[in-house]
């Protein structure tokens, strides 16, 4: 029962990681219908960076974790401006994925070259032994993760149906000829998206360090997880796919504790797959579902 | 308050509207008919600037508005409730008017949002009895309701209607047009009414304009066109029907 708990725990801490990049990249699909495939990246830089701030630059660890929470949303803003404003009238979203594949190299190659391909790590938020939980380890990071996740889901929640700006988002995912018709500027929408989704994937890369580390290279395999997360829950769906991350991440670790460490990858491609094949729209809605209803 | 002169308007080689001229005066509602692919939608398009017109120009209140984006349009007054109604499905009957709202409003104005969304109830009461319903789950009639009401949270001058009676029963169609001559009536708002049901339309209306292949062959007052034979035989049916009166 212990070690059942403690797959279960780890299960949720990486879950957590995983529902963040979800989100990310369901934030943007939302708003273009495109998947932006350097979110993986995003998070790796979220951890160099703030590695950078706290133990290169000796900053406090609030400012250090501001800091690289706006690094993170002004890479998204940039990648947006640079790479996505000028073709995404005439482009069609095929391209656009290609394009955000070449930005994923692209930030990879200046991670490498800014940090080189060691493995960099940081003290955790609060010092201190692990709390044992019914005879299983939980470190004091992973509650905090939760902290976030759950502070994260309050944020989308007033934000897209409290706020005016929220509400025109959401507007602009389900119909953006109508949003314009509001007089909604629907390039501004795309661009907070980006913005959005880069803090969150960086949140997800500062929090995950500590736990971890992190080096230039992860990216890749982040996204690949990230991506079935939203795929499990159902692309679309905030809710789905914070619940697709959670899922993913304990099938993970109980794969790993009861069968084989090794086998932990394959499971995540193997489920991406299946659901692919068989219930594209994600476990929590039905293809006319996903089609009507998004965020 | 709108005048459009010389509108040309392509959509690659194809030429849709030619040097199309119309003009809306301050309270009245305009009728434009034509049969499907004149060019009628495609002309309320440019108004509202989600098409760009290649040539010609678009002046409203005195001000030429065909090179902004349809946002500034919207802000200066001008709304369209697009063909198809337009509605966000997912989104309660509520958040779909707070929407209307979005060209003018900002957080110190939440108040005065309150105030027109209680406007708007008034105006239509079943959309108070049904704010908190899905939008998706109204019927055809009153999804077209909300379309329009929707457009009014936006405080419109000028209105923009794209087929309003499409696909809506007869009984309806009356409830819509009655809706519409409130509009004019008791909000003073200038109406362009895009119309197939050109009966109805013109019941209603001040002025016509008839497009045919992206041509105004016609204008004038709304009983002098309804009484045109021309006008007569294309779009009233007059002669299957000789002895319905209009």
């Amino acid at each position: 029962m212990e070690l059942f708990l403690q797959y279960f725990f780890s299960g949720l801490t990486v879950g957590a990681i995983y529902a963040l990049i979800a989100l990310s990249f369901n934030i943007i699909y939302n708003t273009t219908s495109i998947l932006n495939l350097a979110q993986g990246e995003f998070v790796v830089l979220g951890g160099l960076v703030m590695w950078f701030f706290l133990e290169k630059l000796k900053l406090p660890y609030g400012t250090s974790f501001l800091l690289s929470l706006s690094i993170g949303g002004l890479v998204g803003l940039a990648m947006e401006r640079l790479t996505i404003r000028p073709v995404l009238k005439t482009a069609d979203p095929l391209l656009l994925i290609l394009i955000t594949i070449a930005f994923s190299i692209l930030l990879r190659g200046v991670l490498m070259f800014l940090f080189g391909k060691e493995p960099y790590g940081y003290p955790p938020l609060s010092e201190g032994e692990p709390i044992v939980l019914w005879g299983a380890v939980l470190q004091r990071q992973v509650i905090w993760i939760f902290i976030f996740v759950i502070l994260i889901m309050i944020f989308l929640y007033v934000f897209f149906n409290q706020t005016m700006f929220g509400r025109a988002m959401k507007a602009c995912a389900i119909d953006r000829v109508s949003a314009k018709l509001m007089g909604i500027k629907t390039t501004q929408m795309v661009m907070v998206s980006f913005i959005l989704s880069g803090i969150f994937a960086s949140l997800a890369g500062i929090l995950i360090t500590p736990i971890t580390f992190v080096e230039y290279d992860k990216g890749p395999l982040l996204t690949i997880k990230g991506f079935t997360s939203a795929i499990l829950g159902g692309l679309g769906s905030n809710w789905g796919v914070m619940a697709g991350g959670f899922l993913l991440g304990i099938l993970e670790s109980l794969t790993a504790g009861y069968i084989h460490s090794g086998l932990k990858d394959v499971l995540a491609l193997l489920i991406l797959l299946t659901m692919l094949l068989f219930k594209p729209a994600g476990l929590f809605q039905t293809a006319e579902q996903a089609r009507l209803r998004k965020l | 308050m709108l005048q459009i002169r010389g509108l040309d308007v392509y959509y690659g080689k194809l030429h849709i509207l030619k040097k199309v001229s119309l003009h809306v005066n301050k309270g009245e509602i305009v009728a434009l008919l034509g049969a499907n692919g004149a060019g009628k939608s495609t002309l309320l398009n440019t108004l509202i600037g989600l098409i760009v017109n290649q040539g010609g120009e678009i002046l409203y209140q005195g001000q030429y508005i065909h090179t902004l984006p349809p946002e500034k349009r919207v802000a200066l007054g001008i709304t369209l409730v697009p063909e198809g109604k337009g509605i966000f499905k997912p989104l309660t009957v509520e958040e779909n008017l707070i929407l209307g709202s979005y060209s003018w409003y900002s957080f110190r104005k939440a108040k005065l949002l309150k105030e027109t969304l209680e406007e708007v109830y008034t105006l239509f009461p079943m959309l108070k009895i049904r704010r908190k319903q899905l939008a998706g789950t109204l019927s055809g009639g009153q999804q077209q309701i909300l379309a329009i009401a929707r457009a009014l949270m936006s405080k419109p001058s000028l209105l923009l209607l794209d087929e309003p009676s499409m696909g809506l029963a007869p009984n309806l169609i009356k409830e819509i047009f009655q809706y519409i001559q409130k509009l004019k009536r008791e909000l003073k708002l200038s109406i362009l009414l895009v119309e197939q049901n050109a009966r109805s339309a013109l019941s209603i209306a001040d002025r016509a304009y008839i497009l045919e292949t992206g041509k105004i062959l016609f204008e004038g007052d709304a009983p002098t066109i309804a009484g045109h034979p021309e006008v007569q035989r294309a779009y009233l049916g007059r002669d299957i029907d000789a002895d319905v009166p209009l």
